[in-house]
């Protein structure tokens, strides 16, 4: 839902990035989103594509790699607790699949992060 | 022309984070404990602040009232003759450690002892935001359905105290309190998970509980 104010500040972090660095343009933005993150994908793409306008990004290509879900649960459990991958509620990810209790410690899934950037000068 | 890559690992969240242990330690100096109050709209955030203020007259209160228009809450809470900043957050989802920054700067918080921060109604955003408080309290009440823990679970995972409220109301529109309980206790099974209604006192008890622990 704040799917805008993200983009933002991935305009502004990268422009504040590039600063002084006589970057022309931006060609491409890797994201890092985690299956658990609250952000939307595509809708953050919608956002990206309205706060770049008139900066340097205006061309810039967004890749999204999502990042599955690792918990470790104090039965043993490790790994990625969702059923199938691809069709998870965010509460399959936080019930142990082994056990069924939750409380489960969240090693990824998290991450809301600019991986790397490639510009030219 | 020459074609650069740079490796950043910018974490976006990570100026919230580093505000919020600001935020954190201004109000530790100060000696305030602060509670971040999240829950859906309408699911008695504010009447829950309000019965507090009122029962706990031994402790000195402040308020941060975030809403679309924070001005409806900070009336209600001015009447305790409280210290109240109300925040508008205009279209925003949810209070961020940048705005409460701001709060803080208009509270006298030598003369408080409990902040209370109500969020904006939300039950998906807010987490993500931490404000600096000591305590991440979220309320959820009986007619929000039976089924609202499970869908927004991970809100319940980072709390400190989840209140299922206006249990009174739960036959009348048919949910399940308990069952609201059940699925918060899986979720988090460290935290205190209460039920509470405003109106008949139920469990108001623990509520005003947890409030003076905090306060220490």
């Amino acid at each position: 839902m704040h799917e805008f104010a993200i983009a933002s500040e991935i305009v502004n972090s990268i422009l504040s990035e590039l600063e002084g660095k006589g970057a022309k343009r931006v060609l491409d933005v890797v994201l890092e989103v985690g299956d658990l993150s609250s952000i939307n994908p595509e809708q953050l793409e919608f956002c990206f594509g309205v706060a770049r306008k008139g900066t340097i990004l205006g061309d810039a290509k967004l890749a999204i790699q999502k990042t599955p879900v690792f918990v470790r649960c104090r039965c043993g459990f490790e790994g990625n607790p969702g059923k199938d991958g691809e069709h998870n509620t965010p509460f399959d990810y936080m019930i142990c699949p082994r056990c069924g209790e939750g409380g489960m410690e969240i090693f990824k899934g998290r991450e809301l992060s600019i991986k790397s950037i490639r510009y030219e000068s | 022309m020459r074609i650069h890559d740079v490796s950043m690992e910018h974490d976006l969240l990570k100026a919230n984070k580093e505000l919020a242990t600001r935020n954190r330690a201004k109000l530790d100096k100060a000696g305030v404990k602060a509670l971040d109050i999240m829950g859906a709209i309408g699911s008695g955030k504010t009447s829950m602040i309000e019965a507090a203020i009122n029962e706990l007259d031994g402790l000195r209160f402040g308020a941060v009232a975030g809403d679309i228009v924070a001005e409806i809450d900070a009336r209600r809470f001015r009447k305790f003759n409280i210290p109240v900043v109300p925040l508008n957050t205009g279209k925003e989802c949810h209070l961020d450690a940048h705005l409460v920054e701001h709060a803080l700067e208009d509270l006298e918080l030598d003369g408080i002892d409990v902040l209370f921060m109500e969020n904006v109604g939300n039950l998906v955003c807010p987490a993500d935001f931490d404000l600096g408080a000591h305590k991440r309290v979220v309320i959820v009440s009986v007619s929000e359905g039976d089924d609202i823990v499970e869908k927004h679970p991970f809100i319940f995972r980072i709390a400190d105290l989840i209140v299922v409220n206006k249990v009174d109301i739960a036959q009348y529109v048919g949910a399940d309190a308990d069952k609201m309980v059940r699925d918060a206790r899986k979720l988090n099974p460290r935290c205190a998970v209460i039920k509470t209604s405003v109106k008949t006192g139920l469990g108001m008890d623990e509520w005003f509980k947890f409030i003076q622990e905090t306060a220490g």
